[in-house]
């Protein structure tokens, strides 16, 4: 019985002209997509790892200096393109790709992808994420407006429930048929994705990624079953295929185009991050309150130099045991330290509310928690950016803390005037970063976690409800 | 008034009217009989320029419809199965408009009140939502348009399929008024007992041809029937 | 009208018909509206898109506001740290004692005048119709404080913004009227004439003598009006409140967004009616007409951009890093011959005695001449990329004219591509007067004078004139014209085959 449904709905939807042209056009588009993202990732790879040689090699072959004219000189990070950020680039085209880490001073990550775009290119590019979250419900609504309300208008329900089919039966028979019409094109376009990972690392990166790859499958694949829930669900009530047509439309504009929008326009009225000039100021001010490494004459660096003195009992600087320059550099540095540790974490809690808020649009608009755990999976969400340029932090501070260690004992009465040589240098290990696994990744999206997970099981009952009470009128 | 000289239709290898010549004049009342598919609907088409004739010319008073469909639609009016109106309007607002489009913005609103009372629609249905209107209702108004308008000839396709016999009865009387007052009547039906009553002539249709013209006068209903079904037979 | 034609003269018409003459249109209008408030749909629909406008134009004023705070807040801020780096200079004008360090902040130095003291802000003003269209504000500082450091550390006008929002960008006027007027024109005109048909009025309408073109306007003009008229009331509603007329060019921009939006209305109404004139059913048109808007809307922009991004790429940010990096071990390697090299090149500048091969300040400054003269033909590539992508742009936009309303409505409100390159050409310029102004003092050891003080290069922005902005426009505003009438006439053929039998 079911297979004999689940064959007549395939008849049915495949011999419709516009479900094959809209599923054909899918298809193409998603592969010209992954095709063209896969050359990209590739590309991007293969620049950032020799951008990071290029910064290792100028750093290690420094001529003999003072550690701290090294620290200055600094180092420059390079932010990873992850290999699923060919499914969904996610804000990578809005983030700074590379910072100098240098002494002194957190640098903002700078040379956003998007600076250097037309306009144009906000009106959305046409990625495979674009693609599954836009264009695939589009489909599920051809195929799934008139399952029920098209019956009914033409009058079939009446003979199908006279007949004695069990609505229950009916619904699954037009879930499966939807749902197979959906397998046709998400099959190939699994493998063709799964070929684009290939072609962008090599398989020993495809078995690394396996599991967030495997989520982002999930995540979609739950994303669906809420359309076709939602679908199926408005079908059944409505009293014609057009109706149900029109509002499943409306709804897939409205959450789908101005969702996102709305959600951004909202969230930045809610929260106000600062502007540029705003967060450059609060630092600049941060400082003119506190001491600076390079002015012994400020009144914090006299502070310091008897503290110092005092720890070490005695009673001019040279006869410290250890070079004051590099102490008050050391001193600097925690105290800018502490400074963009506050200023940073204002900025990124700022954006971690905003993401927030749009967990909140998400409650009425599920494609925004999609679209945050299509991201996360991908490594392209604003947490991942984050960590990322923590770690980069983390990093500068390190070095930054060497070189100016090495001072602190090396460098005695020469002050500025000493020079380390290239084996400091080579101490400093490379920086490398590991990207956070799929528990982390959940972790910090467990809000579009949970709002997605809550909407499969509301879309699913109110589908349910609705197919119980199916009346032929 | 109506006139069709040779009128033929063919779609593609099929011949849907084969050439007709008809001439229905002011005051009578021509019933188009025949089975379904047999052409009656294609006829009423071609004299309201709804469908291009592949040969001959349908003209209404004298005008050639295929030539100026909007000068022959002047004189015109058309009821077909059901008539349909705008459903969140009334039947009031749908009779004003639709005696706007036919040129006639003059007549006043208390002239349509008159006449949608006239037709027999119930005086408190005139500003009801026509969404609510019982189909002889809806018939009524069809008729109203062609009274506002000043139709001088009237084309009916199947008007009172689906009426009961008191409304379909009310309706024919109607018909029978507006034909007194010299409108043509050009009405395809199925309803052989109305078309004996109301019909001056009856033409019974078949595969596009039509196949024998009777005046009702001439003959009984019986007789009719077994006409009729004589023709249908073979 | 042919509805008013009189019929051929073979039979003399009656008298009654002599009165007979075409419905005006006003009445088929009313009737129009009539049945437009009795379609629940297309009334949400347009509630809907009245409310998102009316957000987008609040959250525009917002935004626009926002803007002009801050760059006064900038001015402001530039304005007292000079009055005060000038009082100190009066204070020390005539005091010739060496200041504490090279690298205090002593206004005779012109080291440090130039690169913190009285480094001044580059700013540029809102668009004139800023509060209508984001474009590419987000990202575009609209503030860049000029130093002597090199250009590439100068012109940098990245706005500090969370990448989530950029993404998305904000809801706002040109949004709305891009994206969501043509699915709204769609919900009011999806059934045109479609519905006529499925609820059987269509055969009666058509049994009339007038032209089904003519009660075919009148739904356009009822239907598009509502839509235009709503969108009008936000655009020169937020215009008018932002002060858009006051601005330069504020006049011209709006004259241009409101030629653009109602030909781009225009558009989608012939779409909606050319759609209508095939004989299908209203649901299939909606879903038909849901596909253009796709392909136009979204499909095309992006595949053009991407062909121009191909075509063009911009040069690699990641790579220009090791680029600059070589370029200023190089030149840091060569320090000493590129100063001796200039002095000789520039012996007017020589400071007076002998010449330090060895000072910071002057070889810092030839240093970083040489990494900027490196580096410029590399920086110039981004732009000229840019402007390469922006060609290729114009040349496909009769794509989609979709393509062409974005373009000229940022173009117009001032947050496009145009004025923003631009503002970056005005601030690499001003920024090498800056630069050169000072160097000059500093090789030749010189100390500020109060002439120098009065002689300081002074930021100013100039507006595009509006013959500059008309030209930029006028192209894409040629080809919307052309594809509107031609949509229009194709429509209007179709309509006139349309009958009442399937
Ligand atoms: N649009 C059309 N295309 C092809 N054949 C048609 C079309 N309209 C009507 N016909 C055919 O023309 C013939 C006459 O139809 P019609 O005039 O509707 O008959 P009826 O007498 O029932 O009103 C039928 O055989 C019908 O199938
Ligand atoms: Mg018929």
């Amino acid at each position: 019985m079911l297979r004999t449904m689940i064959r007549k709905e395939w008849q049915e939807l495949t011999r419709d002209g516009r479900v094959r042209v809209l599923a054909g056009s899918i298809l193409l588009l998603l592969g010209g997509a992954l095709a063209a993202s896969a050359v990209g990732v590739r590309q991007a790879r293969s620049e950032r790892s020799a951008a990071e040689a290029l910064t290792r090699t100028h750093w290690v072959t420094q001529e003999a200096k003072n550690p701290h004219s090294a620290a200055h000189y600094g180092i420059y990070a390079f932010k990873p393109a992850p290999v699923l950020s060919l499914i969904d680039n996610g804000v990578d085209p809005f983030a700074g790709q590379l910072t100098w880490l240098e002494a002194h001073k957190q640098n903002e990550f700078k040379a956003r992808p998007a600076q250097d775009a037309l306009p144009l290119a906000r009106l959305g590019a046409l990625g495979a994420s674009t693609v599954l979250q836009l264009l695939v419900p589009l489909l599920i609504i051809v195929v799934a407006f008139a399952a029920f309300a098209g019956e009914r208008e033409s009058g079939t329900m009446r003979q199908l429930l006279a007949l004695g089919v069990a609505p229950r039966t009916l619904a699954m028979g037009k879930a499966l048929g939807v749902s197979t019409v959906l397998l046709a094109v998400l099959l190939p376009a699994t493998v063709l994705g799964v070929l684009a990972v290939v072609q962008a690392e090599g398989a020993g990166a495809v078995a690394a990624d396996a599991p967030r790859a495997v989520t982002l499958g999930i995540v979609y694949l739950l994303f669906f079953v809420v359309w076709i829930a939602v679908s199926l669900g408005v079908s059944a009530r409505a009293r014609t295929a057009r109706s149900a047509l029109v509002s499943l439309l409306g709804v897939w504009m409205v959450t789908g185009l101005l969702a996102p929008r709305v959600a951004s326009d909202l969230s930045r009225r809610m929260v106000q991050a600062p502007s540029a000039y705003e967060f450059a100021t609060a630092i600049a001010n941060d400082f003119s309150k506190g001491i600076d490494g390079h002015n012994p004459a400020d009144a914090r660096a006299k502070a310091l130099e008897a503290r110092v003195l005092k720890q070490y009992g005695v009673d001019s600087l040279s006869q410290l045991p250890v070079n004051f320059a590099g102490i008050a550099l050391h001193a600097g540095e925690a105290y800018g330290d502490s400074v963009y540790d506050r200023r940073f974490n204002e900025l990124w809690s700022a954006y971690e509310r905003q993401e927030q808020v749009r967990t909140g649009v998400a409650v009425v608009a599920p494609v925004l928690a999609v679209r945050a755990l299509s991201m996360g999976m991908a490594g392209t969400d604003v947490a991942q950016y984050r960590r990322f340029t923590d770690a980069a932090e983390q990093y500068r501070r390190q070095f930054v803390y060497a070189m100016n260690e090495d001072m602190t004992q090396n460098a005695g009465e020469a002050d500025f005037e000493y020079k380390a040589s290239q084996a400091l240098w080579t101490k400093v290990p490379p920086f490398s970063y590991a990207a956070p696994n799929l528990g982390w990744v959940l972790g910090q999206q467990r809000g579009a976690l949970l709002v997605l997970l809550a909407w499969v099981v509301v879309s699913l009952g109110w589908a349910v409800t609705g197919v119980r009470r199916l009346s032929p009128l | 008034m109506l006139d069709a000289r040779g009128l033929t239709k063919r779609y593609d290898d099929h011949v849907a009217l084969h050439p007709l010549t008809l001439s229905v004049p002011r005051g009578e009342v021509f019933c188009l009989l025949g089975a379904n598919g047999a052409g009656k609907t294609t006829t009423i088409n071609l004299f309201l320029g709804f469908t291009p004739p592949s040969g001959g010319v349908a003209e209404v008073a004298g005008v050639d419809v295929q030539r100026a469909p909007l000068s022959a639609r002047q004189h015109l009016a058309y009821i077909p199965e059901t008539v349909m109106l705008y459903r969140t309007l009334s039947g009031m607002e749908n009779l004003r408009y639709f005696t706007d489009l036919a040129g006639r913005p003059d007549v006043t609103d208390a002239r349509l009140r008159e006449i949608l009372l006239d037709v027999g629609l119930p005086g408190e249905a005139a500003d009801r939502r026509v969404g609510t209107y019982s189909k002889g209702m809806r018939q009524k108004v069809g008729i109203a348009i062609a009274v506002a308008k000043d139709a001088e000839a009237l084309l009916l396709d199947e008007p009172t399929s689906g009426l009961d016999p008191q409304a379909a009865n009310e309706f024919s009387r109607l018909i029978e008024r507006l034909a007194g007052r010299g409108v043509a009547v050009l009405m395809a039906t199925h309803d052989l007992f109305r078309a004996k009553e109301s019909g001056t002539r009856v033409g019974i249709m078949k595969h596009g041809h039509l196949v024998q013209t009777l005046a009702t006068a001439d003959i009984g209903h019986a007789d009719l029937e077994r006409v009729y079904l004589d023709h249908m037979r073979d | 009208m042919t509805a008013t034609a009189r019929p051929a003269p073979v039979v003399a018409p009656s008298a009654l018909r002599e009165h007979r003459r075409a419905p005006a249109l006003g009445r088929l209008v009313r009737h129009e509206w009539r049945l437009l408030t009795g379609d629940r749909f297309g009334l949400t629909a347009t509630l809907l898109f009245a409310a998102l406008l009316a957000f987008a134009s609040l959250s525009g004023m917002a935004r626009h506001a926002r803007e002009q705070r801050t760059i006064d807040t900038v001015e402001r801020e530039y304005r007292t740290r000079v009055d005060s780096v000038r009082a100190r200079f009066a204070a020390l004008a005539t005091d010739t004692t060496p200041p504490a360090s090279p690298f205090a902040p002593d206004p005779r130095m012109p080291g440090a005048v130039g690169n913190t003291l009285a480094a001044p802000w580059a700013t540029l003003p809102p668009g004139p119709l800023f509060a209508l269209a984001t474009g590419q504000s987000d990202l575009v500082r609209p503030y860049v404080k000029i130093t002597t450091q090199s250009r590439q550390t100068v012109v940098q006008l990245e706005q500090l913004d969370n990448p989530l929002n950029l993404l998305d960008g904000g809801f706002d006027l040109s949004i709305a009227i891009l994206l969501l007027l043509p699915l709204v024109v769609i919900a009011v005109g999806y059934g045109l004439l479609a519905e006529e048909r499925e609820q059987g009025t269509l055969a009666l309408v058509m049994s009339q003598p007038v032209s089904v073109t003519r009660v075919v306007l009148a739904k356009l003009i009822v239907r598009g009006g509502v839509v235009w008229a709503a969108t009008m009331i936000a655009m020169l509603g937020t215009a008018l409140i932002s002060g858009a007329l006051a601005a330069p060019l504020g006049g011209v921009a709006l004259a241009i967004w409101v030629g653009v939006v109602t030909l781009w209305i225009a558009i989608w109404l012939a779409l909606c009616l050319w759609v209508n004139a095939g004989q299908r059913s209203s649901a299939a048109n909606a879903l038909r007409l849901v596909a253009i808007w796709l392909a136009l809307v979204v499909v095309a922009p992006a595949l053009v951009n991407a062909a121009a991004q191909w075509r063009h790429p911009a040069p690699s940010r990641v790579e220009l890093i090791g680029r600059m990096r070589e370029a200023s071990n190089a030149a840091n390697a060569r320090g000493t011959e590129l100063l001796k090299q200039f002095y000789g090149d520039h012996p007017e500048l020589a400071p007076p005695g002998s010449v330090d091969l060895q000072d910071f300040a002057a070889r810092r400054l030839v240093v970083q001449a040489d990494v900027d003269r490196t580096l410029a033909p590399l920086l110039d590539g981004f732009g000229a990329q840019l402007a390469a992508q922006q060609r290729v742009v114009q040349r496909w936009q009769w794509v989609s004219p979709a393509i062409a309303v974005h373009t000229v409505l940022l173009d117009a409100a001032g947050t496009g591509a145009s004025r923003y390159r631009a503002f970056e050409e005005a601030i690499t310029r001003f920024h090498a007067a800056w630069l050169s102004f000072f160097a000059d003092r500093i090789y030749a050891k010189r100390r500020m004078t109060t002439a120098d003080y009065a002689a300081l290069p002074a930021w100013q922005w100039s507006e595009a004139s509006a013959g500059a902005l008309g030209r930029t426009v006028a192209p894409s505003v040629a080809i919307l014209a052309l594809v509107t009438v031609g949509v229009m006439l194709a429509a209007v053929r179709a309509v006139r085959r349309v009958t009442p039998v399937g």
